[in-house]
């Protein structure tokens, strides 16, 4: 969609909006959340935490004041909702700070701004060191997850299909935790797919295998969004 | 387009991440971050290096003044502002132009048709290029663009020469071959100048080339009649399925051949035998039988050369609109008389980083091929 477009349909939302179609806005601070989001972080140059969500809501309410105080003569939308945003979150770590005792001159003293609830990080932090020692017996790091990862969508859900198989089955589990590896003919047999298909997806396949083994936050986090299959 | 990741390690200068979908991806270091962190992420924040650009340090030093400016204004406002790196052609049927900048991120969207109008989304932009294709693809196929005998055609302008286009080419080939059904596609290199003038006729890079060589046969032809169609009812349209199916068999067959010997051997009985069917079939015109003894005694090198004659024009000069638009599309200049030549004794003409048409009904032997290709 050209620029012109884009711009032209973004003042006819908000107008609607402003007549009073609330479902619209809804959608609409939805539809730009990845905009607010992203306008957040490079305010605060850090990335926003999911659950300090102190940032993201005031965010999202600068992004929600923007569409009510919004005018054609205001320039491009984006650009005046950006100002709010930034202006907003801006103010907040001015609080922050005295809160903490801080002079804040600009933006530049945002980075000594710590947040309490760094703590909650921690959930994650323990499974995180077992899924790397893990991974390390298996000849692995973190990196190579990375570098050898099927990049398209579809050879990753496949992989972590034959991952859950193979978890699922112990003789095939107790096989790939003795040799450190996956029994890749009896994997390929049992899953019904090539032996080629499993050794291409393999370090997925490895990883994915170990993160069900830790289970806890580790294994919940993917299965929201089409990781794993099977809930237990 | 927003994912949210757990920081699983923290590494000088990016960091580790496992996205919700399950996707271990490499994003940028940020002052706060810590090992367990859930954090939101968009496109920008992928680490990429180097990926599809070729750094020089000078240039790079320059950029870390200048990008921040631009960094400031995300996406999707202002996108014309930051400045595209490539523009990549894409025709379904839909038409329409992806401008990806140095990262390989989407940053803008345009249609170019009609159909494409509907089609495109705007959740892709910020999207990696591979994946926007993959995505484009599966909604052309929801869509019902993607027909059996579909070609998808992709064409790469570079507008930042620090750009590498193998990286654009080798992504495209990966995000086809990944797609989940077999898909015929060309993909070829246009320069800045194409690119204009494609524009200034409001069509794709690869459908201006086609109309520049279907223009060859017939002068008159109206740029926009191409608009609305698929590639493929364009050759369809251009003359007989039969033809254009053989002809496909044909060059299968020729890149499956690893040696030039075999090829040429194998391929000057099939030139012939394809030559006295596609004959055969022929029953209007009479006077094909005259060149069909002509070919026989001859051989098939002299194919081409008889194209010119008059009384086959209606057979032949489809069978050459064919060639030509398919020799066209991979970017060949002034040798396409010596090329259908060489094609029809069986050698392979070979350009390099450039287009290579595929059909994937056997992707093995293909991947082979360009396997073989890449080693020279």
């Amino acid at each position: 969609m050209s620029q012109k477009n884009r711009e032209h349909n973004l003042m006819q939302a908000i107008s609607k909006i402003k007549a009073g179609d609330e479902q619209l806005r809804n959608d609409f601070i939805e539809k730009y959340k990845a905009f607010t989001v992203s306008v957040i972080s490079k305010t605060t140059n850090r990335y926003v935490d999911v659950n300090n969500s102190e940032e993201l809501s005031i965010g999202l309410i600068a992004f929600n004041e923007a569409i009510d105080k919004y005018e054609e003569e205001k320039g491009a939308f984006l650009s005046f909702a950006q100002i709010v945003i930034r202006s907003r979150i801006y103010d907040h770590f001015k609080k922050e700070k005295r809160n903490q005792e801080m002079i804040l001159d600009d933006y530049s003293q945002i980075e000594s701004v710590v947040y309490e609830d760094d703590h909650i990080g921690l959930e994650f932090k323990e499974e995180i060191n077992v899924f790397k020692a893990e991974l390390k017996k298996y000849g692995l790091t973190f990196k190579d997850l990375i570098t050898k990862s099927p990049k398209h969508s579809r050879t990753k859900e496949n992989a972590a299909v034959i991952g859950e198989k193979i978890f699922s089955n112990p003789i095939l589990l107790s096989e790939f935790e003795r040799k450190k590896k996956i029994p890749i003919r009896s994997a390929a047999k049992y899953c019904n797919v090539s032996e080629k298909v499993i050794k291409t997806s393999k370090v997925y396949i490895t990883a994915y295998i170990l993160i069900l083994k830790i289970g806890g936050n580790l294994k919940s986090y993917l299965s929201k969004k089409g990781g794993v299959m099977n809930d237990a | 387009m927003m994912h949210e990741g757990v920081i699983l390690e923290i590494k000088k200068h990016y960091l580790i991440v496992l996205s919700q979908e399950g996707d271990y991806v490499k994003l940028k270091y940020k002052k706060g971050s810590y090992e367990g962190q859930r954090i939101y992420y968009t496109g920008e924040d992928i680490f990429q290096r180097s990926k599809y650009k070729r750094v020089y340090v000078a240039a790079a030093l320059i950029l870390l003044v200048v990008l921040p400016t631009f960094a400031f204004i995300s996406l999707p406002s202002n996108v014309d502002t930051v400045y595209a790196a490539a523009v990549i052609d894409v025709d379904i049927n839909p038409s329409m132009a992806l401008m990806i900048d140095g990262q390989g991120v989407l940053i803008d969207i345009d249609p170019l048709n009609e159909d494409a109008k509907h089609f495109i989304r705007s959740d892709w932009i910020g999207k990696l290029y591979s994946q926007v294709i993959t995505d484009l693809l599966k909604e052309a196929d929801k869509a019902g663009y993607l027909k059996e005998d579909s070609i998808v055609m992709i064409s790469c302008t570079v507008l930042d020469d620090q750009i590498s286009s193998e990286g654009i080419e080798s992504d495209t080939e990966e995000a086809i071959l990944n797609y989940e059904k077999e898909l015929s596609y060309t993909y070829l290199l246009a320069g800045e100048q194409q690119l204009e003038e494609a524009r200034k006729e409001e069509l794709s890079v690869g459908k201006y080339k086609l109309y520049q060589e279907i223009r060859k046969i017939h002068p008159d032809i109206d740029p926009q009649e191409l608009q609305g169609k698929a590639l493929s009812d364009l050759i369809h349209e251009t003359k007989n399925i039969k033809i254009y199916k053989k002809e496909k068999e044909q060059k299968q067959k020729n890149s499956q051949k690893e040696t030039k010997n075999q090829t040429q051997i194998e391929n000057n009985e099939k030139q012939s035998m394809h030559n006295q069917s596609h004959f055969k079939n022929e029953n209007k015109v009479e006077k094909n039988q005259k060149n069909n003894d002509i070919n026989e005694k001859e051989g098939n090198n002299q194919n081409s050369k008889r194209n010119t004659d008059k009384r086959n024009e209606n057979k032949l000069d489809n069978n050459k609109n064919i060639e030509f638009i398919q020799e066209k599309l991979n970017n060949q200049t002034d040798e396409n008389k010596a090329v259908e030549n060489r094609k029809n004794n069986g050698q392979r003409t070979e350009k390099k980083g450039s287009n290579k048409s595929k059909s994937y009904k056997d992707k093995k032997k293909s991947k082979k091929d360009t396997n073989a290709n890449n080693k020279k």
